[in-house]
């Protein structure tokens, strides 16, 4: 038997602490599953243990030999593999080849031994006990058999350290079942597995240890056993301070804009609401759910196959994001950094791409007076901490990045501003302050569109809730009900009932 | 820490001016080594054969910045030019009105840079084609045009004595027009990129297309832009070259696009789009005409004077992945 252990972890990124002296353990024939919502540093963690990163301060034991890694090559080297939650697999090549990539076998004349591949490869599957045939090429195997394939890729390197980083992301219900019968066998293996994930409802069928991170911090380590989802949840969310929406943040009984039937065929069906002025509407749905296509569909950034938009008495059918910035509408992407901001340029000028007309004094020819103006109001509004505002964007920290994407469509002063994910990764003073942005525009009758994975923070910052739930809208919640209601009931009732997903 | 900082600084700003640098040294080099070429008239020469890439070279950083390339301008000049004499030659063989003849000639030339323009940006846009191989093939497509609107025939002396004069003429007999039109251009552009919503707009999505397409600006709208406004610029180089030497032919500019490039990419403009400036790519059009001014004053072998210039690309190239690191 062996075990993985960790004291005093820290990771610090700019502006964020990723891992706040984390202590934990870890022991081989079982499987630890790593448990916490988005941005609670346990991918970072396993990172660590990876050496794809490597920690501010802190050391990590395999069986009381203290380790540190400079590079993945290292860590795998000294047995800890990290199965990545996107494959990186080669789809147009076999499975065998794909397992030994870049360490295919030789013959002593130097040419590759195909068939001590083959051999390896079906040794290999037999201990996960799937039949694959070795020279299958990927591309042709469903998800799950290459997440086995994944795995079989790090067992080939005899790892004493299995790191799982939410291999069932991709995988439909009838598929995750499979995966699990298979990762049990390596149980048997004297292997010390580690299994991330956020899903509640697997835990209990694959883990035999639960081990929760919150907001960085370990927060404790239970045997399967002794805990029921409640008591996850818990550990998982701990005594969140609710989020108080201000009083007078009260919507108007006048119509913003009205969304009617709109489809797209495998991600959302027949979705229509309404959308009051001076509202904070929440969109609450678990990833997969559509949430995040739904939104692009409203705004004409990703494709919708019917339905339509209306905001103020005018019908959209067809729309883009240029003909829905016209109509009033602003949209903060999931993903800031690949979508939401160009990294290369400005803060200033980050801030003055959605509000570009704006700028000028025509319409056409820009002044740079105006631009500088408004670049600053809206640093000082959302007191954006920066160095210059002629620094690049990639020099900010996340929650500062978030304010300038939301600064930049504050520019264009939208009536109807759609929030996607915009908590994510930043800190609780960065999360808070995008609430305030929220209600202080309904208070200018503004409305909002929220949407979080991590549910908790609905409740306390809208006025109404739609529950999303494998791609339709299931669920109404008034904000009397909000009130009344807790973390746990929400995530229930987006997974479907208590049967968990 | 701090000490690592400034030195990142120091050459960052290094790598921002090392063409300047470069230029200066060259220039000394130059006059010290020859008798000729630090006079006025040598430099109008030089200039005016360098204004005429140069017009193209402005074209080619604004796709560049834009993230996308044209590797079709070379063409475009000889058939534009090639438009001009042909309608020139049997409209006036018809009994029409050379300077008519011209000005038409020249509206159609400017119409088809246009339209090859739109077309390249509507199949990037579309399908999401490589600019890289599209303007290849409309490389050949321009060039075999060109040779059969003339039946294969280059056609000398067909133009009116004021086209002739835009080529060959000098301003109070000192400065050359292309050099003015040039340097005309380069204002022009250098105020649209700079201090217009258009400008903008292209560096924009330069530096992230979808972030740009996200808050809300018209995409196609930018790539189109800088796609006509190169095809068009290089339309003007080739009336201004043919009518420097008062004839037209298919084969003429074949070999611009590599210089033409490096005027842009040493001037500062990066490859992988978002960043660069009109103001680099003067210098970097004043330091290759000086280079290739040079090389021939100095009379070495013409195909010594590829290789240079095939170097210099390469050699840009690097310069670019130095900026492009140190840039952030």
């Amino acid at each position: 038997m062996s075990t993985l252990s960790c004291t005093d972890i820290v990771k610090d990124y700019p502006g964020t602490r990723a891992l706040d002296h984390v202590s934990a353990s870890f022991e081989s024939g079982k499987i630890n599953a790593l448990l916490g919502k988005n941005g609670s540093g346990k991918s970072t963690l396993c990172k660590i243990f990876a050496g794809a990163e490597t920690a501010t301060s802190g050391e990590f034991f395999l069986d009381g030999t203290p380790l540190k890694f400079k590079t993945p090559i290292d860590a795998s080297a000294n047995g800890i593999v990290l199965v990545y939650q996107e494959t990186s697999l080669v789809p147009s090549l076999t499975v065998m080849e794909n397992i030994f990539m870049g360490r295919l076998p030789k013959k002593p004349n130097g040419m590759v031994d195909w068939k001590r591949m083959q051999a390896e490869t079906e040794r290999l599957l037999a201990v996960m006990d799937v039949k694959i045939h070795p020279k299958a090429k990927v591309q042709h195997l469903p998800m799950w058999k290459r997440q086995v394939v994944e795995i079989c890729k790090a067992l080939s390197q005899n790892p004493k350290v299995l790191i799982l980083d939410e291999p069932t992301s991709a995988l439909a219900k009838a598929e995750v079942e499979k995966l699990f019968s298979a990762i049990r066998k390596v149980k048997e293996n004297d292997v010390i597995i580690i299994y991330i994930s956020h899903k509640l409802a697997e835990i209990h069928e694959i883990a035999d240890t639960v081990t929760v991170l919150r907001d960085a911090k370990f927060i404790g380590t239970k045997g399967i056993r002794e805990i029921d989802n409640a008591g996850l949840i818990a550990m998982m969310f701990g005594q969140t301070q609710m989020r108080k929406r201000p009083e007078d943040v009260i919507p108007l009984k006048e119509v913003a804009m009205e969304v009617k039937g709109l489809t797209r065929e495998g991600w959302y069906e027949d979705v229509s609401f309404k959308l009051y002025r001076g509202e904070v509407l929440g969109i609450a749905g678990v990833l997969g759910s559509g949430r995040t296509e739904l939104l692009g569909g409203i705004f004409g950034s990703d494709p919708a196959d019917s339905g339509s938009v209306i905001v103020d008495g005018r019908e959209y059918v067809h729309r883009t994001p240029a003909i829905m910035k016209h109509a009033g509408l602003g949209l903060t992407p999931e993903d800031r950094k690949t979508t939401g901001l160009i990294l290369k340029h400005s803060i200033e000028s980050n801030l003055c791409y959605a509000g570009m007309k704006r700028t000028t004094i025509n319409g056409w020819i820009e002044s740079r007076k105006k631009r500088k103006e408004m670049a600053i109001r809206q640093v000082e509004a959302l007191q954006i901490k920066l160095s210059s505002i002629s620094a690049k964007a990639s020099s900010m920290s996340g929650g500062n990045q978030q304010k300038v994407v939301v600064g930049n469509w504050l520019n264009n002063d939208p009536r109807i501003m759609i929030y996607d994910e915009p908590t994510r990764g930043i800190d609780v003073n960065a999360k808070q302050q995008v609430f305030e942005i929220m209600w202080d525009q309904a208070k200018k009758g503004n409305s909002s569109i929220f949407v979080s994975t991590e549910l908790e923070e609905l409740p306390g910052v809208c006025n109404r809730i739609l529950v999303l739930r494998g791609g339709k809208i299931c669920e109404e919640l008034t904000s009397e009900q909000i009130s009344s209601m807790t973390t746990n009931d929400l995530y229930t009732l987006c997974m479907g009932g208590k049967s968990g997903e | 820490m701090n000490e690592r900082i400034n030195k990142k600084k120091i050459m960052y700003h290094f790598l921002n001016h090392v063409t300047e640098i470069v230029l200066i040294l060259v220039v000394i080099a130059l006059w010290i080594a020859t008798d000729n070429f630090m006079t006025l008239n040598n430099w109008m020469n030089l200039l005016r054969s360098g204004a005429i890439k140069g017009l193209i070279a402005l074209g080619v950083t604004m796709v560049l910045i834009c993230g996308k390339i044209d590797l079709s301008t070379g063409s475009q000049v000889g058939l534009s030019g090639m438009f001009v004499a042909v309608f020139c030659k049997h409209m006036v063989a018809a009994g029409h009105n050379q300077t008519a003849a011209c000005l038409i000639g020249m509206t159609v030339a400017i119409i088809f840079a246009a339209i090859i323009g739109l077309l390249h940006a509507f199949l990037q846009n579309q399908y999401d084609l490589p600019p890289f191989v599209v303007t290849l093939g409309t490389q050949y497509l321009m060039f075999g045009l060109a040779a059969i609107i003339c039946n294969n025939y280059p056609i000398p002396n067909a133009f009116p004595q004021w086209f002739v004069e835009i080529g060959m003429g000098r301003l109070f007999g000192i400065v050359p027009y292309p050099v003015i039109i040039f340097f005309v251009m380069a204002i022009i552009c250098y105020f649209v990129m700079e201090h217009t919503t258009t400008g903008r707009s292209v560096y924009a999505v330069g530096g992230n297309q979808e972030a740009a397409r996200l808050t809300g600006i018209n995409v196609f709208k930018s790539k189109a832009f800088v796609f006509i406004a190169v095809q068009i610029l290089a339309a003007l180089a080739g009336f201004i070259n043919s009518a420097q030497v008062n004839q037209a032919d298919w084969s003429y500019g074949k070999e611009w696009p590599t210089d033409c490039l490096s005027m842009a990419i040493i001037g500062g403009t990066s490859m992988a789009g978002g960043s660069g400036t009109i103001y680099g790519t003067v210098i970097g059009v004043v330091l290759i005409s000086v280079l290739i001014n040079g090389m021939t004053i100095l009379n070495w072998n013409i195909y010594l004077q590829y290789i240079v210039r095939g170097a210099i690309l390469i050699g840009s190239l690097i310069l670019m992945a130095y900026r492009d690191k140190y840039r952030d």
